[in-house]
């Protein structure tokens, strides 16, 4: 019998409603109460748990272990700190807040707190990302040199109407909404910090949009490994790919499950350095590839931020350090590229 | 799930030909004059070796050894006698070409590519679920060949490692209880009561530790289309050819949580193109395929079965439970 973990969820759009199926397949959760400012959204939250309106209300009366944050970009901030002064327990969506400021609030106010913060970094628990992990780590192919990466998706008809490309609410577009994604990946493969050196972000199609549709950025590592990320809403046909080039072989990493599978099937494929063509061509070495047809990254997430809050285990990704870090890259990215014209 | 592969152009180049066929003529040879001369079994009532189904029919004959078929978990396996595989296995004049110095070298030269790859795979696996790769406890289950556990020691992998079951009855002088890892490669195939011995092995796994396995599989599209003239499938040293269901029924029966499940076997299309002509009225699609595609068309075909988890070789990777 898992200790109950009370719980609320403010916020309960797209990713509202992920993570509260998340946490019901945990088991360990107990929702309490789901908070939303809209009507229409408040109408279709499942029965058996509360509803509100006024997320501080929801917190203050539900009194829960845990706060859920799931709200856009501008509020998350305001409410993660209300929570953590509170006392609570918090997971909240990245990213974290419009800004680096708002991010280092957030760590600022959680050092003072003492309590339980991670940020959804989702992508850390998608299967090709955790083999990448190990195989990388496991020293099998010599050391990363080399990151290539591009995260891209096609937008929508009502695109340019989506909260997310409205920059008071987002603070960003492409970049801070998929792109960090791909920035908080690629540190966490390499283990070190990135360095942005030269980097480029503009609406090339949306132009009514008041945010960025692509951003191409080129960084270091602290161990002198070179990046490329290529973060688009110019991306027709979804696409999420990732190059590692190493001494001794090469990984690459190809679509991501999602809900919606448009990014396809996920895999990582490796090969190791054959310069003598004994597993093949020349240029083309064996290839060993693994593939995966389910996405349990949700429920992975969920579970470590249940066994940090109830059994005192660490925070291993999405710490508040995680978000400061990612958000100082973003924001040199973005600071690079207006210097640049 | 996990659903892994293995991927080349060239299956050949990985396994290059023989330097003398006659020995493995000689040893196919002395088999079958083993499977001619043993008892036949005449009551047959244990059931499905995997699942446990008792009914069952037969699913083809080879050297008058008839292969069953669960209805259950569709496993195939020979009905042998458990005193005759014993004495197969302990067969002198097998083991004598086995343990032959050509027979080791010729093996261990036409597979050295292939075993490495294997011990990619351990070390990858092993730091994946274990967090480390080297100065592990090994227990290995009946490895026959000299090569391989040399390759084995140049690894790393084993700080502390004893050989099991083996023709080679090398005694490394260490005790492994309690294993981090136990190998158990192409060798249950020959167990009368595979689940007995893998509730044995269990027992010398320490928790959360590995077991890596491998076997041909009755799911494999070769085992399945060209039953008793698949040359790569005999009496007495292929008896028991599982298929997925019956793999996590057996495993989880023992102790068992199977981890990840792939086959990435890479020989289904050229032990089909080999026996194309018998599969004319066997399967007319398949036979006009394996007569008419293309090499690319062939190697796209091996790769779906791969993906698929069609390849009739299967490695996977277990974990004892808590």
């Amino acid at each position: 019998m898992k200790t109950k973990l009370s719980c609320v969820i403010i916020g309960f759009g797209t990713m509202g409603k992920i993570r509260y199926h998340a946490v019901q397949r945990h088991g360990g959760y107990e929702v309490k109460a789901v908070c939303d400012i809209r009507s229409e959204v408040r109408a279709g939250i499942p029965g058996g748990v509360l509803i509100y309106s006024d997320w501080e209300a929801c917190i203050e009366e539900q009194d829960p272990d845990a706060v859920i944050v799931c709200a856009v970009n501008k509020m998350i901030p305001e409410i993660v700190c209300y929570a953590l002064r509170q006392g609570r327990a918090v997971f909240s969506e990245k990213p974290p807040g419009r800004s680096l400021e708002d991010a280092v609030n957030m760590q600022r106010v959680y050092d003072e707190c003492k309590t339980t913060l991670k940020f959804g970094f989702n992508h850390r628990y998608h299967n090709s990302i955790i083999e990448a992990k190990a195989l990388l780590d496991s020293g099998l192919l010599g050391t990363a040199v080399c990151v290539r990466g591009v995260y891209g998706k096609a937008g929508n008809r009502n695109f340019a109407e989506e909260w997310r490309n409205n920059r008071e609410i987002s603070g960003g577009g492409i970049l801070l909404d998929q792109g960090i994604h791909m920035l908080d990946l690629v540190r966490y493969l390499l283990g070190c910090e990135l360095h942005v050196k030269s980097s480029m972000v503009d609406k090339l199609v949306w132009k009514e949009l008041e945010t960025e549709d692509s951003a191409i950025a080129l960084l270091e590592s602290d161990r002198r490994q070179i990046v490329s990320v290529h973060s688009s809403a110019l991306q027709w046909r979804h696409k999420f790919d990732i190059d590692i080039l190493c001494t001794q072989g090469y990984i690459a990493l190809n679509g991501l499950l999602t809900n919606s599978r448009s990014y396809g099937e996920e895999s990582i494929t490796y090969y190791k350095k054959d310069l003598s063509a004994a597993s093949g061509k020349l240029g083309r070495p064996k290839e060993h590839t693994m593939c995966f047809d389910e996405d349990v990254s949700w429920d992975k997430e969920m579970a470590e931020f249940y066994d940090a809050v109830v059994n005192g285990s660490a925070i291993l990704h999405g710490t508040a350090e995680d978000a400061v870090k990612v958000m100082q890259i973003v924001t040199d990215i973005y600071q690079m590229a207006e210097r640049n014209g | 799930m996990l659903t892994s592969f293995d991927y080349y152009e060239q299956a050949e180049k990985l396994v290059p030909l023989l330097k003398n066929p006659f020995l493995f003529e000689q040893e196919l040879d002395i088999i079958k004059e083993i499977v001619d001369h043993a008892d036949v079994i005449k009551e047959w009532d244990t059931g499905c070796p995997f699942c446990g189904e008792k009914k069952s029919s037969i699913f083809f004959k080879k050297w008058d050894v008839p292969y069953y078929r669960c209805p259950q978990c569709f496993s195939i396996y020979a009905r042998i006698d458990g005193g005759e595989l014993e004495k197969y296995k302990k067969n002198e004049s097998l083991k004598a070409l086995r343990l032959d110095q050509e027979y080791q070298s010729d093996t261990g030269s036409r597979r050295v590519a292939l075993w490495n790859d294997l011990l990619d795979w351990y070390r990858f696996r092993c730091f994946r679920y274990l967090g480390r790769n080297q100065d592990l406890r090994v227990l290995d289950f009946g490895t026959r060949y000299l090569e391989l556990i040399r390759l084995l020691a140049d690894s790393g992998l084993a700080g502390r490692y004893e050989l099991r079951n083996s023709i080679l009855e090398i005694d490394f002088g260490e005790k492994v209880e309690q294993a981090d890892v136990i190998l158990c490669m192409d060798y249950i195939q020959q167990e009368s009561d595979p689940l007995k011995f893998l509730q044995e092995i269990c027992k010398s796994l320490k928790e959360d530790g590995l077991l890596f396995f491998s076997t041909r599989m009755g799911s494999g599209i070769d085992v399945l289309a060209l039953k008793e003239k698949n040359k790569s499938i005999f009496p007495y040293e292929f008896n028991l050819l599982p298929t997925p269901q019956g793999l996590y029924i057996l495993l989880e029966k023992a102790g068992f949580e199977i981890l990840e499940l792939t086959t990435p076997g890479t020989l289904d299309v050229s032990y089909l193109h080999e026996q194309a002509d018998f599969l004319e009225h066997e399967n007319a699609f398949l036979h006009y395929f394996l007569k008419n595609a293309r090499a690319v068309d062939l190697a796209d075909f091996q790769r779906f079965l791969q993906k698929s988890g069609m390849s009739s070789y299967a490695q996977l990777v277990a974990r004892k439970v808590k």
